[in-house]
């Protein structure tokens, strides 16, 4: 509802146009901020403090709590990492990550960094712990179960929607996984990081790839 | 070639590996190379701080630069901070949305709701959210001409930054610590000025044409020769904008087929030059000189992206001083790194000439090196002249291709006759050829200004980073809240400063960037600096661990950072 050019004559010379207003060469920081120092703690402190303020709900058992603590953080790191898409400030990619939920923008696609694992292995560790506390009952390993699976697929490689935006393009895509780097991910020196092969258009088109339900718009 | 500095831990030191046994890695290949990868030593729990000090023979002088880690305490109440902002957005949206707050943006007409949406409202967030509530830090009226002291005009606001309103009420001799000012010119009275309005009074204030059409003044000639002598170099070229300098000749000077290797914290003019340019960019980590000596193997060796054929020609991009660190470029390294693999060096010295050096010729100066061994050496005249504009020195041919190529040249209107004059003014009064001793006075009285303001402010606890030398001087805040803050109490206590926060830093490095000007006096920088450390003590600001005795290794966190890598 807001737009660059409205609010460029209300606010002018703030509005991104090429980087305007930003002292790095970075075009999307978004990418970086998972990767940025102490980040991973302050996760790690707020997953504790949601425990501990549902552990302080008198009427809740000890079970419950865990499965509660399982959902809710299952939930929010959807919500924030795979439904939002954007970035809260513009960025001079063109809206490149306009269409790209923050779990895609990390590191620019770039997958198996490190950030990327530790976001994979936080919520089975806490689904471990829940299925221990929660003495392994049915109801709860049915709904814990469920939770997890809702966070883990989306982080799969091949949801990712740098391929499934090329795959409407119209031509017939088919992909390698990109080499995974070691450390934190920096995208260092490439600035084309997903190298997508095409491939001469087959009649089946694009049978090879899984794509998401959501109409991806004309880009 | 040993190092003799002890303490040195993680940092940036080079050997030469000739004569390194020290060889780390796989295969022969890196022994080749000139600045290797130091091996990882144990970090001690005392010493946190990035402190790359050199002194390979490269150098003739010290290079202390400081970079103090995040305290990490620090940064975990920063994501918190920027957490419970974007939880009150979201409300506020909300409340916006259900039309229980008025809203100040620009919506669509009702009859147009169901068409395509013409606003994104997300790529906003932060700036409705979050820029609006501290806007009134940024944009303030000046009021006078922007020396030591300034007036500013005061302003108002009735709905929480969104519009302003003048009370007429002007704030005077606000201490100026933000504008560019680095030798001082930036004043109405004196030579400069009395030469620039008889040069008004003889040309007029506008040229009304582009350098190639009829607008080129004996004075554009004179200041170029004068340009060419101050930077030692054999030719030389001036342009109406500095950012129109970079983001015009860039272009002129590479295009497809050629490398850009630009440094991670560039400024946006030199960014937008490569892109215009068309040529491939690559981007190396900040000052580092592994990094950059990695692209320049991986570029000769593979070539073009898919032909592999070679480049055409690889242009570094470095700058002098970089504002938002205040770091010197390791421009011996640079040089060696240059000459070794045949790249050409583009030097950018808005911010360092005039303000280093012994004599002033900027950062080729203060290293003691050969002018003729940067190739295109750019600079501006906004920041220690008091002017505008910027210029291009190199050999003969270079700029007589770029008088006939450069867009601005060719498009854009030539420099204002009084603007002329005064960097004619100023740069001869830095070399001395006034008769005075005004300009090696004004030299001296920055360098001493910043040396004190930087060991001032170490010493009460604040973290400063950059070159010891740099009179670009950020001081970190790090939390949203204490952006907006730093910068109001500071105005309350009659300083003006620039406060920077995300997206412009890294999320977690928001600063307060001091600029320190050879105009101000020891008594100015006195009560900035009470003013500075009372504020920090309100803000508690002071997070630097390294001058404290005993502060260190005594909470949790400190652990857990001795441990972290």
């Amino acid at each position: 509802m807001f737009s660059n050019l409205a609010a460029d004559a209300l606010f002018p010379g703030y509005f991104a146009r090429m980087n305007v207003g930003v002292a790095h060469s970075e075009v999307n920081p978004n990418t970086r901020v998972m990767n940025s120092r102490g980040i991973w703690l302050a996760y790690l402190l707020l997953t504790t403090a949601l425990h501990v303020v549902l552990l302080s709900i008198p009427f809740l058992s000890v079970p419950v709590v865990w499965t509660l603590t399982n959902v809710i953080h299952n939930l929010v790191m959807y919500l924030f990492l795979h439904t939002v898409k954007g970035t809260p400030f513009e960025t001079p990619d063109q809206g490149k990550a306009r269409l790209l939920t923050h779990w895609e923008q990390m590191d620019y696609g770039i997958q198996f960094t490190a950030s990327r694992k530790f976001l994979t292995i936080s919520p089975i560790v806490l689904y471990i712990l829940a299925s221990f506390y929660t003495k392994y009952d049915t109801t709860h390993f049915l709904v814990n179960t469920g939770s997890l699976l809702s966070v883990l697929l989306p982080k799969l490689p091949h949801m990712d929607a740098h391929l499934v935006v090329k795959v409407y393009r119209g031509k017939s895509v088919s992909f390698t996984c990109h080499t995974p780097t070691r450390g934190r991910g920096k995208p260092g020196d490439c600035d084309e990081p997903i190298v997508v092969r095409e491939s001469p258009p087959t009649s089946s088109g694009v049978s090879q790839l899984h794509f998401r339900e959501e109409v991806v718009g004309g880009e | 070639m040993t190092l003799n500095s002890p303490k040195l831990l993680n940092g940036d030191t080079f050997h030469r590996t000739k004569q390194d046994k020290k060889a780390v890695g796989n295969g022969f290949v890196k022994n080749h190379c000139l600045f290797q990868q130091q091996q990882k030593r144990y970090r001690l729990p005392a010493e946190k701080s990035h402190h790359a000090s050199c002194t390979s023979p490269l150098y003739n002088k010290q290079f202390v630069e400081s970079f103090e880690e995040t305290p990490l305490l620090v940064a975990v109440l920063t994501y918190m901070g920027y957490g419970i902002l974007t939880i009150f957005g979201y409300l506020r949206d909300f409340l916006r949305d259900w039309k229980f707050e008025k809203c100040h943006l620009a919506r669509e007409r009702e009859q147009q709701k169901d068409f395509v949406p013409l606003y994104q409202d997300f790529e906003n967030f932060y700036t409705r959210n979050l820029y609006m509530r501290i806007r009134d830090n940024w944009n303030r009226p000046i009021c006078s001409v922007p020396g030591a002291k300034m007036d500013l005009m005061e302003q108002v606001t009735p709905d929480y930054n969104w519009t302003f309103e003048h009370t007429g009420k002007v704030l005077k001799d606000v201490i100026n610590m933000g504008s560019y000012n680095y030798l001082g010119f930036a004043e109405n009275s004196g030579t400069c000025a009395d030469a620039a309005s008889e040069c008004t009074v003889k040309y007029g204030v506008g040229v009304s044409s582009t350098r190639q059409e009829i607008g080129n003044l004996d004075k554009h000639d004179e200041l170029e020769k004068l340009v060419a002598r101050f930077l030692g170099v054999e030719s030389s070229m001036v342009f109406g904008m500095g950012f129109a300098t970079n983001s015009m000749n860039i272009p002129a000077l590479t295009g497809k087929g050629c490398l850009v290797l630009s440094d991670e914290l560039n400024h946006t003019s030199l960014v937008l030059g490569a892109r215009l340019s068309g040529s491939t960019i690559r981007v190396f980590k900040h000052n580092n000189m592994q990094s950059l000596e990695k692209l320049l193997r991986d570029a000769i060796v593979h070539g073009q992206p898919r032909t592999h054929r070679p480049w055409k020609k690889i242009l570094i991009l470095v700058e002098g001083i970089y504002s938002m660190e205040g770091s010197i470029v390791r421009l011996p390294e640079v040089i060696a790194l240059k000459k070794k693999y045949k790249a050409y060096l583009y030097l950018d010295e808005a911010h360092s000439i005039g303000a280093l050096g012994p004599r002033g010729r900027g950062v080729v100066d203060y290293f003691g090196l050969d002018p003729s061994d940067v190739d295109i050496m750019m600079g501006t005249f906004t920041k220690s002249f008091g002017a505008a504009g910027g210029y291009i020195g190199g050999k003969k041919e270079l700029i007589d291709y770029l008088r006939l190529h450069s867009h601005s040249a060719v498009y854009a209107t030539s420099m204002s006759p009084p603007v002329t004059q005064q960097i004619i003014t100023s740069m001869k009064c830095i070399m001395g050829e006034d008769g005075t001793t005004l300009g090696q006075e004004r030299l001296c009285q920055l360098s001493e200004n910043t040396t004190y303001f930087r060991r001032r402010l170490n010493e009460m606890g604040f973290i400063i980073y950059g070159n010891n030398d740099s009179p670009v001087v950020p001081l970190m805040l790090y939390m949203p809240a204490k952006i907006g803050a730093f910068g109001r109490e500071m105005l309350k206590r009659n300083i003006g400063t620039v406060v920077v926060g995300f997206p412009a830093t890294p999320i977690i490095e928001s600063r307060a960037r001091f600029c320190v000007s050879a105009a101000h006096t020891r008594e100015m920088l006195d009560t900035a600096l009470s003013a500075i450390s009372e504020v920090g003590d309100l803000l508690q600001l002071k997070y630097s661990r390294k001058n404290r005795p005993g502060s260190e290794g005594t909470d949790c966190f400190s652990y857990l950072e001795s441990h972290q890598d």
